[in-house]
């Protein structure tokens, strides 16, 4: 009885074993390709004749994690239907850039701290008030820190801005339950699906 | 190891068979049950941030957990930034579009409010009762994302562009706010401190300490950058941002299909398998810890598809459109 009931176990491990074995040509890749073309299919294996599992809408961005790269290029990409299942596509279904322009960039203007500098103005003086004195000092010891103290002061002014809700000299913020605050977050919320 | 664990029966059983084998097979047990759990899903292998050192024992967390208290809000936000800095510069700059900063950061702060921090021994409060925080996008494609004192969060936009759902990034955010929250950075620091290493012969520097507090903060972004939490941290983090993701309203298999995504790209990257295997769990083993919590909430890690595409995905997009020469 135990070596029937070993025979099935080491049966069952075996067609899993052989179940996980790659493809030939497979990788383990991460990636996003955006699904193009007349009728793209996602397909049970990578095989042109293989059972459909659904068509993925045109334009629809797909995140694979495996492909099929005989060495000339990935020729199948496996990934996620937007619905849930898995499955193969094929390269010519798909593109690497979206088929539709993406809405123009709003970039944020970059602050200008000034740290580094050995006379900064008023106006830099004053960019630079959201850094901590500790943090200020041992940026200004790095010569190539100067970009990224202006990126890191441009991102905590964009924050503040977009919240609205003051804080203390020391950093403190009003509690998350001022009420402009929370209905937004209660409206981003609701807007989940 | 997934062997480690075996009971004695267990144990007779393996002497049956190569151990290899065993191992290759309860791996593919593994993935096997996880794929039936969410058709669709491919499950490989490990994940994560990276891994340290902050090992000690009971009696040192002890009086680890007193000198934290010591430290001040003021000196955790100057950490935090000094890093944050270091960190930028280190990734390549950060991504500065108008609407996905504001979209990251209302996924981040929505997760964050269900979140609280761990109070101070002495004075039963937290060092920084905010629930504010900062999120960045670096520029770097990388698959990263760092939680750094203070309340600075910082993804690569490598990460953002494996992920579908605004689910999945709510528990990226929660996971690195948990260890904003329980102050896995100021514990490592602290111990580095213990040990003498910033000032020669002498285990009392502070971190206001102007002398040496550029070395702090040097050594916090290498440590952060390159080595990164301990296994018991990152558990707890896991299960830390599932709550606070769930509790915002997210989905709970966007934790499942992260470990996934971390999984592919350390594959794709073996140097990194390598080094990141000595201090990381598997992304089984992470999927094992958070099951029994994902089980009653999963739906498919899919919820906030199609506003994450329109608020992130496209607007990074249109960020390279924009710096392409």
């Amino acid at each position: 009885m135990r070596v029937l009931a070993l025979c099935v176990v080491a049966a069952f491990l075996g067609v899993l074993i052989v179940s996980a074995a790659p493809l030939p040509g497979e990788q383990v890749k991460a990636g996003f390709i955006f699904v193009k073309g007349a009728a793209p299919v996602i397909r049970e294996t990578p095989d042109a004749s293989a059972k459909s599992l659904g068509n993925p809408p045109v334009g629809a961005r797909l995140v694979y994690r495996r492909l099929i790269d005989p060495g000339a290029g990935a020729t199948w990409y496996f990934v996620e239907h937007p619905g849930g299942k898995a499955g193969w596509i094929a390269v010519v279904d798909t593109s690497t850039t979206r088929p539709t322009s993406p809405p123009p960039a709003k970039p944020i203007k970059v602050v200008d701290s000034g740290v580094g500098l050995a006379t900064p103005s008023s106006a830099q003086t004053a960019a630079a008030r959201g850094l901590s004195p500790m943090a200020k000092q041992y940026a200004e010891k790095k010569q190539d820190f100067k970009v990224s103290v202006d990126q890191f002061l441009t991102l905590e002014s964009a924050v503040d801005t977009y919240f609205s809700d003051p804080h203390d000299e020391k950093g403190n913020y009003q509690d998350v339950t001022v009420a402009g605050r929370k209905t937004k977050a209660e409206q981003f919320r609701s807007e989940l699906k | 190891m997934i062997s480690a664990g075996f009971s004695r029966r267990q144990a007779r059983f393996a002497r049956l068979l190569p151990l290899a084998l065993i191992r290759r097979a309860t791996q593919a047990a593994a993935a096997f049950f996880l794929l039936a759990a969410l058709p669709g899903c491919a499950i490989l292998r490990a994940a994560a941030t990276g891994g340290d050192v902050v090992a000690a024992t009971k009696d040192s967390v002890d009086a680890r957990g007193a000198a934290i208290d010591a430290i001040t809000g003021d000196e955790e936000r100057a950490v935090g930034q000094a890093t944050a800095i270091a960190v930028i510069a280190a990734y390549g700059g950060l991504v500065l579009d108008q609407e996905l900063v504001e979209y990251v950061n209302e996924v981040g702060n929505a997760v964050a409010r269900q979140g609280e921090r761990k109070v101070r021994r002495k004075t039963g409060e937290a060092r920084i009762a905010s629930r504010r925080i900062f999120v960045g996008v670096l520029d770097d494609k990388r698959i990263n994302a760092f939680g750094l004192p203070g309340g600075y969060v910082l993804v690569t936009r490598g990460l953002l562009e494996n992920l579908q759902s605004e689910s999945e990034l709510a528990w990226v955010l929660g996971h690195e706010m948990a260890h904003c929250d329980y102050e896995h950075g100021l514990a490592a620091l602290k111990t580095q401190m213990g040990t003498g290493a910033f000032v020669k012969g002498s285990t009392k520097t502070g971190i206001a300490d102007k002398a040496v507090f550029g070395r702090i903060a040097d050594w916090y972004a290498d440590f952060i950058v390159t080595r990164g939490f301990d296994k018991k941290a990152e558990k707890d983090a896991d299960a830390l941002g599932l709550e606070y993701s769930t509790k915002a309203g997210y989905d709970a298999l966007g934790a499942w299909r992260v470990l996934t995504i971390l999984d592919v790209a350390e594959k794709a990257d073996a140097a990194a398998t390598a080094k990141k295997d000595a201090s990381h769990e598997s992304p089984v083993v992470r999927y094992g810890h958070l099951r029994a919590a994902i089980g009653a909430k999963k739906g498919l890690g899919t919820m906030g598809a199609v506003r994450y595409d329109e608020s992130c995905l496209r607007k990074l997009e249109a960020y390279s459109v924009a710096k392409a020469p």
